[in-house]
């Protein structure tokens, strides 16, 4: 009995924590991390619009901070997005940003995105979709 | 409205495929549980329609692979029932025979309707979108078979491709039937997993234990541990981890009901669930194969035909073909553990020792498991104390061999924090064997000088 009571009594303040409840959209958990990491609403929508603007089966590059957790999961967001268009992930850390960017083939690519990392200084055609999120046209931009 | 109508169908299909196979395993059985029929049709169910999903859509696609799923769906429900209701076969719905067991039995549903809405009021969990759900959407995309260029795209290797299909198709399932990769609604899946379990576990409890309402005791607090709502692996995230739980405690308990004498229905029903277990998760492989040596021991003290051995055959089919398949599309073994060599073995050696106490430590969590280990060793020892008999071996090596084997492969992680690794993975990885240590729990609190209910006596407890 003293055991069950110690079991609940430390657990019932852990059990079951509510979310936000929020209405059962098409992209309920990706519009929901979008919406932390962009700070877009139906963020899932408008990233499948921005790709739809861009040349139909040319792949992208994601360029992400592997340092840090947040981005990661950002640029793993776009790629899932991003299907069935090919992807090359360019994860980079501060120290490794203009060499992996410097040797980065970009023959082929419509576009390349930053998560959490900013484009090159002199990058034209910059498409800002989101906090922390860049889309970089390498033909036209998306409209 | 047509959405939801799609869903509705799509359930009740997952469910019709589950009910068949079901009865047709409990051939030989004059009474069934309503419940237990129920909890076992949704697993089988979903793990039928999955795999069926898997097989067909090397020639179908589209429309043609959803109706002959759904054809064969059908015909396997028609199939059980026909033959249940020739059998003679009698369905029983277990009222509460107490105050009692009014009380627990009301508290379990309310905790169902608590955890749907936990569910519903969370996203998909980082592993449930992009390791899961994340396949349903791609064969969703082409036509609910996975795209060629799935397995060959080393940018979504993050996505787990050796990852098996059970819990991804049957999301795809649903997306077939509801028309669109809608991520919403597949979150039922989770709870209902959820209650599969703790149906089995009530279940249980009751035959092992010869008292209803320890059965009942043990699974509405199943729902207190923490782990299972608040942490990531829990049900409100959408992993595979406590799906992957319930069938083992679905294979462990059917085990443990035969302790003494095998019951074929019950044995069929435990092949079942074995076969479940490498279809959920490449750790159900381990899960798959310490539940096949209790098999094997079971039947070798029990003396029974050798032929029941065929019933440990799918789930090693399922094993082996999805890892042909796998290799088929040119993937390699993963990079997340080293090969298992004499060299590694011997250098990584000394991480056994940090690993073991991060394992004591992680169990020691009250934020995760509150008292839930603790209770276990006691009730461990309580059993051992109490009565050494075959259920108590077999009930100490279904928990204590998994743990054992997780553990030890985090000696020879490849991550750079090894630690970092085990720390990360280490609380979904008990989730896989904790239903299956209430058992341990349940059988603690019967009353001593009661003896235990034989296998099957209490079939419609």
């Amino acid at each position: 009995m003293a055991l069950a009571s110690g079991f609940l009594w430390f657990a019932v303040g852990e059990v079951a924590p509510v979310g936000n409840f929020r209405p059962w959209l098409k992209f309920h958990s990706t519009d929901n991390y979008l919406s932390a990491l962009i700070g877009r609403d139906s963020g899932s929508e408008f990233l499948l619009h921005a790709f739809a603007a861009l040349p139909a089966k040319a792949p992208i590059a994601v360029v992400y901070s592997e340092e840090s957790n947040a981005d990661t999961f950002l640029s793993y967001l776009v790629t899932y997005l991003a299907w069935p268009r090919a992807v090359r992930a360019v994860a980079v850390t501060s120290s490794t940003y203009a060499s992996k960017l410097g040797k980065l083939d970009t023959t082929g690519l419509c576009a390349v995105i930053f998560c959490g990392v900013p484009p090159p200084p002199n990058t034209q055609n910059r498409v800002r979709l989101g906090e922390n999120l860049v889309l970089v046209p390498r033909i036209a931009a998306p409209e | 409205m047509l959405l939801l109508l799609g869903l509705l169908a799509g359930l009740c299909t997952l469910l019709l495929a589950g009910g068949g196979i079901t009865l047709l395993a409990f051939q030989g059985k004059a009474r069934l549980n309503f419940l237990e029929v129920v909890a076992l049709s949704w697993l089988f169910g979903t793990g039928a329609v999955s795999f069926l999903l898997w097989v067909g859509g090397a020639v179908f696609s589209g429309a043609s692979l959803q109706f002959t799923v759904t054809a064969i769906a059908l015909a396997l429900g028609l199939f059980g029932f026909v033959r249940a209701r020739k059998a003679g076969q009698r369905m029983v719905f277990p009222r509460p025979q107490t105050w009692v067991e009014g009380l627990l039995a009301a508290a379990l549903v309310l905790e169902c309707g608590l955890l749907i809405y936990v569910s519903f009021s969370r996203g998909l969990g980082w592993d449930g979108l992009l390791n899961w759900e994340v396949k349903a959407r791609y064969a969703f995309l082409n036509g609910g078979v996975m795209p060629a260029a799935y397995w060959s795209d080393v940018s979504r290797d993050f996505t787990h491709q050796s990852y098996p299909l059970w819990i991804p198709f049957t999301e795809l399932w649903l997306y077939l039937w509801m028309g669109e990769a809608q991520q919403f609604w597949i979150k039922l899946i989770f709870p209902a997993c959820y209650f599969a379990g703790a149906i089995l576990l009530a279940v249980f409890g009751a035959r092992l234990t010869g008292r209803r309402w320890i059965g009942l005791l043990t699974a509405t607090l199943l729902f207190f541990v923490p782990c299972l709502t608040n942490w990531p692996g829990g049900v409100q995230v959408g992993y595979v981890d406590v799906p992957l739980s319930m069938v083992y405690l679905g294979a462990i308990g059917y085990l443990l009901l035969q302790s003494d004498a095998i019951d074929p229905a019950q044995w069929r029903i435990m092949g079942l669930c074995l076969a479940l277990l490498p279809w959920a998760k490449r750790e159900g492989n381990v899960l798959w194969l310490i539940a096949a040596l209790v098999g094997v021991f079971v039947l070798w003290r029990s003396g029974h035909s050798r032929r029941a051995l065929l019933w440990l055959v799918p789930g090693f089919l399922i094993m082996m073909g999805w890892k042909f398949f796998y290799t088929a599309m040119g993937k390699g073994p993963g990079t997340e553990f080293l090969p298992v060599t004499w060299t590694n073995v011997t250098t990584n050696l000394p991480r056994a020792f940090p690993i073991l106490r991060a394992v004591l430590e992680e169990m020691l969590l009250k934020s995760r498991w509150s008292l839930f280990w603790p209770i276990v060793a006691l009730a461990f020892l309580a059993l051992l104390l109490r009565a050494r008999d075959r259920r108590l071996l077999i009930l100490f090596f279904a928990v204590a061999a998994p743990i054992g084997i997780y553990a030890s492969a985090y000696v020879l992680s490849s991550w750079t924090s090894w630690m970092g690794h085990a720390e990360a993975s280490l609380s979904r990885l008990l989730l896989h064997v904790m239903p299956v240590a209430w058992l341990a729990i349940a059988l603690a609190l019967r009353p001593p000088r009661i003896l235990a209910v034989k296998a099957g006596a209490l079939g419609t407890a």
